[in-house]
């Protein structure tokens, strides 16, 4: 039997061809990995931004990655974008529902507290107030959910060996994190108003990457020890086309380079120099970021049915 | 389902994608047909029906269809020649036809020559049988057909069982082993009747043992499927029957006693002992101790075995000599030329004779009836090959060693040979007989000449085939052969192809190699006038004048089910008769006709109504069993018509109120089979040979005729004996030899989603076969591509020793023996006028040779099997 | 109440395609779309090969994996088991088709016509399908077998098992202890696809050997 069933009429493990780039509709589908993406790393930026930095122009571009962005590619992606509303009716079954019910609450929430920065200071809590502070905690539940909530959709197809797993959203997260961070220091480097510490930043990456690179492992590992199909999954991530973005972006180029880099951070922190290490380091962690997301995506099998 | 106030309609109806001939419902819905169901109540299917049934709506509504008549304006033709078509008028078609068949009149009739494809027997026996005979050519065949498939096979089912073939009594076999055919799994005879049969009797425990060289359909389905290789069947067979007779003593000596010729004695002579005053073929009566003639009524006993003194010449019987004959046929020996295990050839040989249960009975409708539920059974794949004629001798041979020739349980008779009568008239009777030596024979044979007994040959030979010079065979390729011009001079044969007139046959992809089937035969045509609905290749490389025949959707044709009598098409065993017309479900466009109503508007053009008149009457007492009753005959004053032909026909067997009107309201009329009918053999004084005598005889006839002409070695005369063997095919030879590159062997199957080359253009039966991982790929075991150095999808060459190849992608299976390759059906078309079928698929046929190398000596049909080098595609 | 199942006997099934291409006809999917499949498996090293072709469809689930994900409520189960979409609430997300373990559900962003694949109906059929399957399962939207409700109410049998050149496909009331299928089902221990899913499948298939 082949590896995979590349015609409809045979039983072989089969590829999902619905969410990423080069399914069914070839480009148009790849909208939904984008939505993925924006939403974990807005929600990421939003949280890093507010919650570990207070550093509001940056939690602000992390929403607009989120409300603007998200949302757009959530459209562009579905058949009937007209209807869009009908994704938020099942909350109860559905984390496609929960999640995109807590990224308007996190558009709500979040942006509600940052308005009074911007503009809406006739607004009657301001972001130091305890009213303030209540609404930020609001959206910062939100934001964890939509970091988070991909990773419940992908885990919730039993049929999908490799994605279904507790491991994803977990991963999901740490990626949606070490993203908002990633995004927070490119705000930062183009942002000369801004006044944090880039120590703090480099630690939290050191840390963040060092969980991703344990989680990534686990999930190898995990995907070794499944059935047959969560096997030629493994396959495809290491061996196929896709382990240009598994291996070659997602791991070396976003988990590795940026450990080296951050290494060189420690020894180098004079001014421009670490700024650019820092910004390359981020940028390559984006990519990771889509990366890992897009091959997830694209070595998801559904079991053979017999 | 339809939009409110749409008309809705049903018509009932033949479907017309295979030769089946299920009854279907068409649906239609506001003058479009809508949807193919299966006809409930009919015994034609059961109320089912298959994927291609259902798909002929996209063969109706194919956009690529032709709509008006074609002429080509570029005289060169060749496979790679645009035609430059022109649209014409019916009229200048009308015309241009007519003149080109009086030049061809006047010049000489038999320059006619007349093709066919066999799906359609009912419309061909109007379109292209009665008016050949009417113009006066002797010169016809059917495409690929006979040629790939009947020679052998359906010859020797005619000699045995007075039918087109084979097939197990479903209802009551216990034990079934097939060798090279499908049937009841998806193609092959009555294809979807005997789908549901077979399901049934697997469901009941029916055991099935098929031998194949490729897990097939019904390879899968079986109980044990036994990888054979190709052609070698006959040595299995006969080693089989060594067994039974020599070493098991399992046969039914009551059967062979009185149902063959087991116990004729045979002199030094090899020919029969006769009586001197009767010419009887004599037997030997143990209790009396004397020859007598073999249906003396005063004879006791016949001896089965032993070396008897007739007229004081040393004579043995029929089964002695067979018995001694095959005593080389050791299950070893079989197993080196087969690779089919010796440990295998035995248990299934002892399986068989012993679920035979021979002696047993039992009572069906009050008849106490041999009970025999063992059945061999064979098609086309045992067919295609050098050996056919002999190995459908071998392999249909032991079901008349264990008696279970059309007895309950065992191999019957394809189509009952026998018919009553339809109870309401009593009309459409037919039966067997035996003629003077008490051999079957067939009353009603829809080929040329019947299977048995062979009519003298033609010295010299008329047709261009020199198939009248032969007798035995039905079809031959010789007139396709390279060196057809100089045996046509040699035998003296004083005209050449002149116009050919095709109907529903592709042959330059269904026979062979297409570069050799048009450079010797196809080219040297002045005109071809050729039916289509498509342009397919055949038209597209010769055809002069192309004329848009209606889908089956959209004509009447008189009887699919009873094309003629003991064929194909009726369901097996106990059941229903059934006569089904097929009648238009929707209006055909303005421009495109029935071929019948050309034919017969030609037919009056060219003042031949009286003469098809004629052929007509011969054709209804040869095909329904009776010439018309007196008060029906025809008036020569009319003018042909068919649906005044079709309705007298019905009236005629059917009574008057059941004409054409009643066929239209009801699409069909069906009545029980008669256990007299189904088990006929039990209640005929007919015997089939184990001894095939005349054979001998009819080899010398043709012999001296080529010999008197100076072509002595035209085929290889020793073929022409009376005992089964086992002859190799030229391409093991190949294949066999010491690092020779050609070390596979490649053949083809059928699959359930294709007939032959002509649904490959249906945009549904397409997709299926471009999502199905066999049916456009070829297919090869891992062992052996691991070996070329290939992998699943690699594209590669297949190439015979005479460097003719073809291309295709690989499919790895473990169900194909390691050194044979597999195709799939007749794809990888290139015509232009069949955009969606272009492209896809295998063409198989490019590795064909059509000469004397590869044709039967005796039943003169194809071997199609096929040495072949397997090598990787540049840039796959 | 009933509920609907079918029984498939591979015993019987030839894999002749036929209600592949039944269930195309009855509901004039589009290209690519194959609500009834065949799927060909092999097992086995030669000569000891089993090639089993498998009918499959969607499997009308009693616990649909289809249906929770959906966050529009467009999967539903009706009270007599069969799973459907509802064409005027789904969105076209495809979240069912992704969770549903079986291959059942099939996208549709346009409707194409078969002999050209364009939007444009190349015959008169072409039209007629084009127009139903536009009223009935529409664009933009994930589609899949209904088990031929539309049959059903007029009290005919799913088309596929119509068809059946083998009548290797029995549809019946599981619910019903006496009927057919469940009979056979009990006979011939009937099994089930990916069980261990908790899909709870209403689609049996009974041995081949
Ligand atoms: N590779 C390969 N070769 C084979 C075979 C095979 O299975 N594989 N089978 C062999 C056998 S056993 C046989 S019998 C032959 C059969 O060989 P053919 O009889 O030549 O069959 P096809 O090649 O299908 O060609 C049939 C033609 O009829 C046309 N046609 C279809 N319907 C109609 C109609 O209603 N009216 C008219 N006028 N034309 C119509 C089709 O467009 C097609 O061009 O092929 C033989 N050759
Ligand atoms: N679906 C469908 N039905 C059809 C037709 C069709 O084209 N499609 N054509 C009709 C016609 S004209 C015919 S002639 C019949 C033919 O019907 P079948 O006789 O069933 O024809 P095939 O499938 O070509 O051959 C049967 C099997 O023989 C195997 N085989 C090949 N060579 C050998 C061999 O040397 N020995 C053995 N033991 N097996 C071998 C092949 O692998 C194949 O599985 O079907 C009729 N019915
Ligand atoms: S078996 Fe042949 S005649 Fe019967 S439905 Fe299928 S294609 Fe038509
Ligand atoms: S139609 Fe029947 S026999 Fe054919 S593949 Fe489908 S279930 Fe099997
Ligand atoms: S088979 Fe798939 S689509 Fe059908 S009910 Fe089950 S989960 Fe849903
Ligand atoms: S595609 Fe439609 S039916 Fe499927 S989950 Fe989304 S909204 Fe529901
Ligand atoms: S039940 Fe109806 S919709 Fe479902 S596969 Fe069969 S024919 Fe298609
Ligand atoms: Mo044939």
């Amino acid at each position: 039997m082949p590896e995979v069933q590349n015609r409809e009429m045979m039983c072989a493990p089969r590829l999902q061809q619905e969410w990423g780039f080069g399914g069914r509709r070839k480009i148009r589908d790849g909208a939904l990995l984008i939505a993925l993406f924006l939403g974990g790393i807005g929600a990421g930026q939003f949280v890093v931004s507010t919650w570990i930095f207070n550093y509001p122009l940056s939690a602000l571009i992390g929403l607009l990655f989120v409300a603007v962005g998200k949302s757009a590619a959530h459209l562009i992606y579905l058949g009937r974008p007209t209807r869009f509303f009908r994704l938020f009716l099942k909350p109860r079954t559905s984390w496609i529902s929960r999640g995109l019910i807590f990224m308007v609450i996190l558009i709500i929430f979040g942006g509600g507290y940052l308005a009074p920065l911007y503009g809406f200071d006739w607004l009657p809590w301001t972001t130091e107030d305890l009213l303030g502070k209540l609404i930020l905690a609001v959206a910062l539940m939100a934001a964890f959910i939509v970091m988070i909530y991909d990773g419940f959709v992908l885990a919730s197809c039993k049929s999908i060996s490799s994605w279904h797993t507790m491991l994803l959203p977990v991963m999901f997260f740490a990626y949606a994190i070490a993203g908002g961070v990633a995004m927070t220091a490119i705000t930062f480097i183009f942002d000369s108003d801004a006044s944090l510490s880039v120590e703090s930043i480099v630690s939290l990456d050191l840390v963040l990457l060092a969980a991703m690179g344990a989680l990534v492992a686990f999930y190898i590992i995990n995907l070794a020890s499944s059935d047959i199909t969560a096997k030629e999954s493994l396959r495809r991530l290491l061996f196929s086309r896709t382990a240009f973005f598994f291996i070659g972006l997602s791991i070396l180029a976003g988990l590795m380079i940026p450990l080296a880099l951050t290494a060189m951070h420690q020894m180098e922190s004079e001014g421009a120099i670490a700024s650019l290490l820092l910004g390359i380091s981020a940028v390559l962690e984006l990519a990771g970021d889509i990366s890992i997301r897009h091959s997830i995506l694209k070595a998801g099998l559904h079991a053979p049915v017999f | 389902m339809s939009p409110p106030n749409s008309k809705e309609k049903v018509v009932k109806t033949s479907c017309g994608m295979c030769y089946g001939t299920c009854t279907i419902r068409a649906r239609t819905c506001d003058d479009i047909v809508v949807g193919i169901e299966g006809e409930p109540d009919s015994p034609q299917g059961y109320g089912n029906v298959c994927a291609k049934g259902i798909s002929s709506i996209m063969q109706l509504y194919d956009p690529n269809r032709l709509d008006y008549p074609l002429l080509r304006t570029n005289p060169e033709k060749g496979l790679d020649v645009d035609p430059e078509f022109k649209r014409i008028s019916w009229a200048e078609a009308l015309d241009i036809m007519e003149e080109k068949l009086r030049d061809c009149l006047n010049r000489d009739r038999r320059g006619l020559y007349c093709c066919s494809t066999p799906t359609f027997p009912s419309e061909r026996a109007y379109n292209i049988i009665c008016f050949q005979r009417a113009f006066g050519t002797p010169n016809y065949y059917v495409a690929g057909g006979g040629l790939h498939c009947g020679n052998g096979p359906h010859m020797v089912a005619g000699m045995y069982h007075a039918s087109w073939s084979v097939i197990p009594d479903y209802k009551y076999c216990n034990l079934a082993i097939y060798w090279g055919c499908s049937k009841g799994h998806g193609a092959g005879h009555a294809a979807l009747v005997a789908m549901k049969q077979a399901a049934d009797a697997r469901e009941r425990g029916m055991r099935l043992i098929v031998f194949d060289p490729f897990q097939s359909a019904q390879a899968s389905a079986a109980e044990e499927w036994v990888p054979i290789k190709v052609g070698t069947d006959a040595a299995v067979a006969l080693s089989m029957t060594n067994l039974l007779l020599n070493e098991y003593k399992i046969f039914d000596s009551q059967y062979l006693k009185t149902k063959t010729n087991a116990p004729y004695l045979v002199g030094t002579d090899g020919l029969y002992a006769r009586d001197e005053k009767t010419d009887l073929p004599l037997v030997w009566d143990p209790i009396e101790k004397i020859a007598i003639p073999f249906n003396d009524k005063n004879l006791k006993d016949a001896a089965l075995f032993g070396d008897h003194e007739a007229h004081g010449d040393k004579c043995k019987t029929s089964l002695e000599i067979l018995r001694n004959h095959i005593k080389k046929y050791t299950p070893e020996y079989a197993s080196k030329i087969s690779d089919v295990p010796a440990n295998t050839i035995r248990r299934v040989a002892k399986e068989f004779g012993e679920e035979a249960r021979i002696g047993s009975t039992i009572m069906i409708d009050g008849h106490e009836l041999p009970y025999r539920p063992a059945a061999s059974i064979y098609f086309r794949g045992a067919g295609g090959h050098y050996n056919q004629a002999w190995q459908c001798v071998s392999l249909i041979l032991l079901n008349h060693i264990i008696g279970c020739g059309d007895m309950p349980g065992g191999a019957l008779a394809f189509g009952p040979p026998v018919h009553l009568g339809y109870p309401g008239t009593g009309r459409l009777g037919f039966n067997v007989e035996p003629d003077r030596d008490g051999l079957l024979v067939a009353k009603s044979w829809p080929y040329a000449h019947l299977p048995y007994p062979p009519k003298d040959p033609h010295d010299p030979p008329e047709r261009l085939d020199l198939q009248d010079m032969f007798y035995v065979p039905t079809y031959t390729t010789i007139m396709m052969w390279e060196n057809n011009e100089e045996l046509w001079t040699k035998f003296k044969i004083p005209y050449r192809p002149d116009v050919m007139l095709n109907f529903a046959s592709n042959q330059i992809m269904s026979i062979g190699n297409p570069h050799e089937v048009l450079d010797h035969f196809l080219k040297k045509f002045r005109f071809i006038i050729s039916f289509n609905i498509f342009a397919s290749e055949f038209e597209e490389a010769v055809a002069d004048l192309v004329l848009p025949d209606t889908s089956f959707l959209e004509r009447y044709t008189v009887s699919t089910t009873f094309p003629t009598v003991g064929v194909s098409c009726h369901s097996t065993g106990l059941g229903d008769w059934i006569w089904a017309i097929r009648q238009p479900a929707v209006e055909p466009k303005p421009e495109r006709r029935a071929m019948v109503d050309v034919i017969l508007e030609m037919s009056e053009r060219l003042g031949l109504r009286e003469r098809y008149y004629e052929a007509l009457n011969e054709w209804i007492n040869r095909a329904y069993g009776g010439y018309l009753k007196p008060e029906n005959k025809w008036n020569t004053k009319e003018p042909l018509k068919f649906e005044k032909i079709m309705d007298t026909i019905l009236r005629d067997k059917f009574g008057d109120d059941k004409g054409l009107e009643f066929f239209k309201q009801y699409g069909y009329l069906k009545w029980p089979k008669r256990v007299e009918e189904v088990y006929w053999r039990a209640f005929s004084d007919v015997r089939v040979p184990v001894y095939l005598e005349w054979i001998i005889k009819a080899g010398r006839k043709s012999r001296a005729i080529a010999e008197k002409y100076g072509v002595p070695d035209l085929v290889d005369w020793s073929f022409h004996s009376a005992l089964p063997d086992y002859h190799p095919c030229p391409s093991y030879t190949t294949q066999t030899s010491e690092n020779s590159e050609h070390d596979l062997l490649a053949f083809y199957w059928r699959s359930a989603l294709h007939t032959y080359s002509m649904t490959m253009e249906n945009p549904w039966l397409n997709e299926i076969s471009e999502n199905d991982p066999y049916t456009y790929t070829i297919q090869l075991n891992p062992d052996t591509a691991k070996r070329k150095g290939v992998k699943s999808g690699d594209v590669v060459w297949l190439e015979n020793t005479k460097g003719h190849k073809t291309q295709g992608r690989v499919y790895l299976t473990e169900g194909i023996k390691p050194d044979h390759v597999g195709i799939a059906a007749c794809a990888g078309h290139w015509a232009k006028g069949q955009p969606i079928a272009k492209g896809k698929g295998v063409f198989f046929n490019e590795l064909i040779e059509v000469d004397k190398e590869h044709t039967c000596p005796l039943s003169l049909g194809q071997d199609i099997c096929v040495a072949v080098k397997l090598y990787k595609s540049e840039g796959s | 109440m009933v509920r609907y199942g079918l029984v498939i006997d591979l015993k019987r099934c030839t894999g002749c395609f036929g209600c592949v291409i039944a269930c195309k006809a009855e509901h004039q999917t589009p290209p690519k779309v194959f609500w009834a499949k065949v799927l060909r498996s092999e097992s086995g090293k030669y000569p000891v090969v089993n090639r089993q072709p498998l009918p499959v469809l969607c499997m009308h689930c009693k616990e649909p994996a289809c249906k929770d994900v959906c966050p529009t409520g467009a999967t539903k189960q009706r009270e007599d088991g069969i799973v459907v979409v509802d064409n005027k609430l789904c969105v076209g997300c495809r979240y069912c088709v992704v969770a549903c373990p079986y291959g059942a559900r099939y996208f549709v962003e346009k409707w194409k016509d078969y002999f050209t694949g364009k939007d444009q109906p190349s015959s008169k059929y072409a039209e007629y399908a084009k127009k139903k399957w536009l009223a009935e399962n529409d664009r933009g939207v994930v589609t899949k077998c209904n088990f031929c409700s539309e049959r059903l109410e007029k009290d005919l049998k799913p088309a596929c098992v119509e068809a059946c050149p083998a009548e290797a496909r029995t549809f019946g009331d599981l619910d019903d202890p006496e009927s057919e299928a469940s009979r056979l089902i009990k006979k011939r221990r009937g099994f089930r696809l990916k069980e261990e899913l908790g899909t709870d499948p209403c689609v049996y298939y009974l041995p081949s050997r």
